[in-house]
């Protein structure tokens, strides 16, 4: 089997979910015959290149998901997702229109979903009932016992001997959309300072990414009630933390996103020697023998030299993290998933020759790029603000009240013929030969509030939305015919709801979405 | 182990050095606490001509003090980790323009005592004209715990109404200084034109720099016809007349030295668009004259009582004046001075700020316990630009 996992960026190599879970389970997949490797998405090539029978789409919310997914599936090639997080199920929540747009659009390309907990797997069978689920427990690396049990020891002693409680917390310290991280560690630190009770003292460590020391959370950091040293994280430095750490602490706040995650923090603390102190909702509830609920007893166990997680129960941790994520068990039991898949017909030849991604306002150029690489239409709308070499920007033209398009050599090329002799050299093309031609008036519903180009309100782009990209989309089929699209919007709440494609969603999801 | 007791300066914009100089010297010789310099990299870029990093590096030699560069919040958090005692900014606000200083204030820990120098004479969250309004709105805040003031909180008619509780008035830091003329002071020329082209002041309600600079190429013409000169000061912040390379007459001197290295007494006169360096001239007892459009647009009330000139006639009436009534101008001054209720007397000065100082540094705690012994925290990049640096590499 050849397996591509297809990540927006190298840098995403290395990030925890990506890391743990699809680094780990690598070389046993490769040990057992079959090809897989992390892909970044701007170099897999959706027209020729076929190197793998199945594509893992990871993290790549963009219009290049939608436009390789598609080209894939046509290709008869087995296409998922893998689900770290979810963005999809809060539907009364207006910032991610895009991203639940996202996933009705590449719906019809998937054969298959992957998600990491069984709780993640509930919430996304409401939205994608017809497609089959995998789960793969994030897999652990083993430990090594003797080493474990010295380092529990060792912080065990220390603490006693310095009444000094040694507390590491590690991770991502943000979300763009939620508050979690640091967010989570401020709200429950009261917790840390109850160790003073019982004559601890705690000082904490923090690792965590850089781009969440921003001013307002490393404020937080600064009202934490205990001391608090922080470092940017590295793999090597969270190893070193935890294994110099009593415990690590790790409070979830309850909301729906963060209740879905995997368990990852709490195997990567216990497998490393410390104790997991967990406040906050359950996450961890499967290992629930080594998770500490509140800090008394904790410190109870471990004045008494008999902490949860000890030389005596590293065999019972083993045991747990055999049964919740083997490397080994998870790589077979994915290849078995993956075999079981019905072979899929490639499409015999394109329904449609000519294919566009249209922007909005919104516009990546990364989505751009990809386009114009892999022979799609680059297409600005009448609402991106983006400047770059489009291949097509159709816009409102107040010096007419009509609306024009302007198209580059490669739009020109694929115009039907008596289209193309509607169209005369643009004078403002600078280097680039550009052709204008004025189209048929789309019935601007709202066209007097563009007049002054120069103010892009939001409330100007939110009201007149909708019609500017219908009547982008029909603007170009009446210059193309029948013509493939995909609309690429990476901001909430803008999408063309005509533009929906269908998608296997019930009918209840789908009453809730429009509601939404 | 204790935690180590610093007084730290943060020195951001270029104006600080002038501002935070005095109270480094006084901490140094009042205080029983190391004295450092929380650098931030953009002070660095912003010191192209290397002036204030040179002032900045001797000052330190002087203290024994430590030095520390921080670009990020993040690196300012953890330089700040397990120091205590007090933290003093030139210019810190939650202006754009001072984020920097802003964002350490609002990640110090609790164990710093925070402190905002008033920076100038009208000065944003202060005492503010209405350029400032215009440019800044009229609800300027601060992250410090103590605010230093110049005047009663009568004249200062910024303060927003949150930040009243924390003002404590000290008087200008600037009156401490002793004006050390060094070998490198160009000959002292005639009279003392300041330029401020940059300020809000000259740009928020026109193009005032521009009639400024007429009226004095003008006035240097008439200089020219008697054979007399003049000095010219670039603002220390600003220096717009050398940054756009100004084309200056031949009698023009120019005298671009820090503040504290200026001869200021011995200038014949000084003329200034409203700036601080009106009020450091006043104090220096020479005639001033505060220039002001001749539209009557820029607002220079703050300033009232003081010699006002516009056109080249007004300018060369105060020169005339200068010559023939030179008492009647400087009595002008001294009730000018009367009647702003700011202390002038630098012993005054002296006593407020030594007073402020040491309580606050008696008040922090010096013995949060930390236990011998290694700690747990590991150290990575943060921990590599949080150590002093040994030189500024000058």
């Amino acid at each position: 089997m050849k397996i591509a996992i297809i990540v927006p960026s190298e840098d995403h190599f290395a990030t925890a979910g990506v890391r743990i879970r699809y680094q780990r389970l690598k070389p046993r997949l490769e040990a057992a015959g079959h090809r897989f490797e992390l892909v970044p998405i701007d170099t897999v090539d959706a027209r020729s290149e076929h190197s793998f029978n199945t594509y893992i789409f990871c993290k790549c919310h963009d219009a290049r998901s939608l436009i390789l997914a598609d080209a894939l599936a046509r290709a008869g090639l087995h296409v998922g997702v893998d689900f770290f997080d979810d963005y999809y199920s809060q539907t009364r929540d207006s910032r991610f229109v895009h991203l639940r747009e996202w996933l009705r659009n590449i719906a019809p390309s998937l054969s298959f979903a992957i998600c990491s907990t069984e709780r993640m797997r509930a919430g996304l069978t409401v939205l994608l009932p017809d497609l089959p689920f995998h789960i793969i427990n994030d897999p652990c690396d083993g430990l090594d016992p003797d080493h474990v049990a010295a380092s529990i020891e060792k912080n065990v002693e220390r603490a006693l001997s310095t009444r000094q409680l040694d507390v590491g917390w590690f991770g991502m310290g943000d979300n763009p959309h939620f508050p979690v991280g640091l967010s989570d560690l401020f709200a429950f630190s009261e917790i840390l300072m109850q160790s003073r009770r019982w004559g601890f003292e705690p000082r904490l460590s923090v690792l965590t990414n850089k781009r969440s020391m921003t001013a307002e959370r490393l404020e937080m950091l600064a009202r934490l009630p205990v001391a608090c040293a922080l470092e940017e994280w590295t793999e090597e430095l969270e190893g070193q933390l935890i294994a110099n750490s009593l415990l690590c602490f790790l409070p979830v706040n309850a909301q729906p996103f963060s209740t879905v995650k995997s368990l990852n923090r709490a195997i990567t603390t216990l497998a490393s020697g410390a104790q997991a102190l967990s406040t906050g909702y359950p996450l961890y509830a499967e290992l629930d023998s080594f998770i500490y609920r509140d800090l008394g007893t904790l410190i109870s166990d471990v004045e008494r030299g008999a902490p949860a997680l000890r030389r005596e129960t590293i065999p019972k941790l083993l045991e747990s993290l055999e049964a919740l994520g083997n490397p080994d068990v998870e790589a077979s039991k994915l290849i078995s998933f993956l075999g079981n898949m019905h072979p899929l017909q490639a499409e015999s030849a394109p329904s449609t020759s000519v294919q566009a991604v249209v922007h909005g306002v919104g516009a990546l150029s990364i989505v751009h790029k990809l386009a114009q690489r892999i022979d799609l239409l680059s297409v600005a709308s009448p609402l991106t603000s983006l400047e770059l070499d489009f291949d097509v920007r159709i816009d409102f033209d107040p010096s007419t009240g009509g609306t024009s398009a302007v198209l580059s050599d490669a739009a020109l090329r694929l115009l039907p013929e008596p289209v193309r002799q509607r169209t005369a050299p643009c004078p403002t093309g600078g280097k680039r030969n550009l052709y204008q031609l004025v189209l048929e008036n789309p019935g601007w519903e709202t066209e007097d509030l563009f007049l002054d180009e120069n103010a892009r309100s939001m409330s100007v782009a939110l009201s007149t939305y909708a019609s500017r990209m219908e009547a982008t989309l029909a603007g170009l089929r009446s210059l193309f015919g029948p013509i493939r699209v995909y609309v690429s919007e990476s901001r909430s709440p803008y999408w063309p709801h005509t533009h929906r494609r269908p998608v296997c969603i019930d009918t209840a999801f789908r009453a809730q979405m429009d509601a939404a | 182990m204790m935690r180590q007791k610093y007084i730290l300066f943060i020195v951001n914009l270029l104006q600080d050095i002038n501002i935070i100089r005095p109270l480094v010297y006084l901490a140094a010789r009042e205080l029983d606490a190391g004295i450092g310099f929380l650098v931030t990299s953009r002070f660095m870029q912003r010191d192209r001509q290397q002036t204030w990093q040179r002032e900045l590096a001797q000052m330190c030699a002087d203290v024994h003090g430590d030095m520390f560069i921080f670009d990020t919040p993040a690196e300012a958090y953890r330089i700040l980790q397990g120091k205590s005692g007090i933290l003093i900014a030139a210019s810190e606000s939650d202006l754009p323009g001072h984020s920097d200083t802003h964002n350490a204030f609002r990640i110090a820990p609790s164990s710093f005592l925070k402190i905002t120098l008033q920076h100038g004479y009208e000065c944003v969250g202060f005492l503010q004209n209405r350029e400032h309004n215009k440019a800044h709105g009229r609800n300027v805040t601060f992250a410090a715990d103590i605010i230093c003031g110049w005047c009663e909180p009568r004249a200062l008619t910024a303060l927003a109404v949150s930040e009243r509780p924390k003002l404590y008035v000290s008087g200008p830091s600037t009156i401490l200084q002793v004006p050390t003329r060094g070998p490198d002071h160009p000959p002292v020329a005639g009279g003392l034109v300041c330029e401020n082209l940059h300020s809000v002041r000259l740009r928020t309600g026109g193009n005032f720099g521009a009639s400024f600079m007429d009226v004095f190429f003008q006035f240097c013409g008439r200089l020219a016809e008697h054979g007399q000169v003049i000095t010219l000061r670039p603002h220390p912040g600003g220096q717009y007349v050398l940054k756009n390379n100004v084309q200056l007459p031949d009698q023009v001197t120019i005298n671009n030295l820090p503040m504290y290295r200026v001869n200021l007494k011995s200038y014949a006169f000084g003329i200034s668009a409203p700036s601080t360096v009106v009020l450091d001239m006043v104090l220096a007892r020479i005639p001033v004259a505060v220039w002001h459009d001749d539209g009557g647009v820029m607002d220079f009330s703050n300033y009232e009582g003081l010699t006002d000139i516009s056109g080249l006639d007004d300018w060369l009436a105060f020169a005339r004046d200068v010559a023939a009534r030179r008492d009647m101008l400087l009595d002008r001054q001294r009730r000018f001075l009367e009647r702003i209720p700011m202390p002038t007397d630098p012993k005054e000065v002296y006593r407020r700020f030594a007073r402020l100082l040491a309580n606050g540094s008696d008040t922090v705690s010096g013995t949060i316990a930390s236990v011998p012994g290694q700690s747990h925290a590991v150290d990575g990049s943060l921990a590599r630009v949080a150590r002093p640096v040994t030189a500024l590499g000058l």
